[in-house]
């Protein structure tokens, strides 16, 4: 990670745009990231809060 | 203060994702078959009946790369593999460049200053790609790049700056190098590691990570803004305090261009920065689009259909000279 940092300017973390949920590389865990933007941009809460639940069991999974 | 028109400043812009795909080594890795086989699963997406053309770089004489090269449409290294190929769209505004140091560069590229234009032309490309194939994506790091220099985002946005006024008051330099501590990369005509001919210069966004793309174009737009007025301001003096210098400057330009017999690349586009400034201040009366397209049309692989010597190459280019700026 330090050679990340050192030519990024001391930032290490994706802030951009991810292969779009139908991207067919795209993990289950990112396409759960992707719904939970898309569900609290559009302030959809309840969808946001059961995303937020499935991407804990997937990372506790991982 | 006279006014000066945006596009006579900031000459073109672009921006330029970079991907990979999942499962695959990097491009300085693959073998032969590997490299084949992306290329054929990307080029297969932009099919020609959509007015897409595949350019493989086997296929193509050294004029005909070099020829791209010169249009700012595929880098040097695209060019030196004999792998990659060349994804262009019907206007020649989309250049996606397969098996460079990534398998991907999406490129959109328009003239002035639209990178908010240029990267929708490259995401639409980007979506139809991630469709069909899956990229090397991770949370923290964003799109895996061979280099860590293009991690994130992968998007480098750029424009070409025409900065005459600058240079011949001499403040070219000092301003460069205040920006480049902005987070900007200040490169030359020809991109990485070229020197800048005629003044012109490319400047893009030097990091990718940690910012969101729209925040990037943003930041850029706002910096190549100010140069563009300083630029303004460069000329405007000139006009004001030292017309005469001026004059002088862009009258031997065009003798120079009117009647040499021989021209080297470097003079030419020394000789054509002067004349572009004078029209851009009105000093000459021809359209600004002749003179870029006659920076394009000097350039090497322009002038001939077969390889030529270093003589008969500054030959042609002196007698194109003559020919488009016999009546100025």
């Amino acid at each position: 990670m330090p050679v990340v940092q050192r030519s990024q300017g001391g930032r290490c973390q994706h802030m951009g745009a991810r292969p779009q949920v139908g991207n067919a590389g795209a993990s289950e865990l990112d396409k759960c990231r992707e719904a939970l933007r898309t569900a609290i941009e559009s302030e959809d809460y309840e969808q946001a809060a059961r995303l937020r639940d499935e991407i804990r069991a997937l990372e506790a999974d991982a | 203060m006279m006014t000066i028109p945006a596009e006579h400043i900031v000459l073109s812009c672009r921006v330029r994702l970079a991907r990979n795909l999942k499962e695959r080594p990097f491009v300085n890795s693959l073998s032969e078959q590997e490299a084949e086989t992306i290329l054929g699963d990307v080029s297969v997406l932009f099919p020609a009946k959509e007015g897409y053309r595949l350019l493989r770089m086997d296929d193509l004489s050294p004029l005909g790369r070099s020829s791209l090269v010169e249009n700012h449409l595929c880098s040097t290294n695209l060019v030196a593999s004999g792998r990659g190929g060349l994804i262009l769209n019907k206007a020649r505004t989309l250049a996606i460049m397969v098996n460079e140091e990534d398998h991907l560069r999406i490129q959109g590229i328009l003239p002035g200053l639209d990178l908010q234009g240029a990267y929708s032309l490259c995401r639409e490309a980007d979506e139809t790609i991630a469709r069909a194939l899956p990229y090397a994506f991770d949370s923290q790091l964003g799109y895996l790049t061979a280099c860590p220099t293009n991690l994130g985002t992968g998007m480098r946005a750029s424009a070409m700056l025409h900065l005459a006024g600058l240079a011949i008051t001499g403040q070219v330099e000092p301003l460069l190098n205040r920006i480049a501590k902005l987070g900007v990369a200040v490169r030359g005509f020809y991109g990485e590691g070229s020197g800048a001919p005629g003044h012109i210069y490319q400047i893009s966004n030097q990091y990718t990570l940690g910012m969101q793309e729209k925040e990037l174009m943003d930041a850029l737009s706002s910096i190549i803004d100010q140069i563009a007025a300083q630029e303004t301001r460069a000329r405007d003096l000139l006009l004001s305090k030292r017309p005469l210098d001026l004059e002088d400057m862009i009258g031997r330009a065009l003798g120079v261009c009117r009647y040499a017999r021989k021209m080297g690349l470097d003079e030419c586009m020394q000789e054509l920065s002067a004349i572009k400034l004078g029209v851009s201040l009105g000093l000459l009366p021809c359209p600004m689009e002749r003179i870029d397209e006659l920076i394009v049309a000097c350039q090497s692989a322009q002038l001939s259909d077969i390889p030529l010597s270093g003589e008969e190459e500054s030959a042609a280019r002196a007698d194109r000279l003559r020919e488009a700026l016999k009546d100025l």
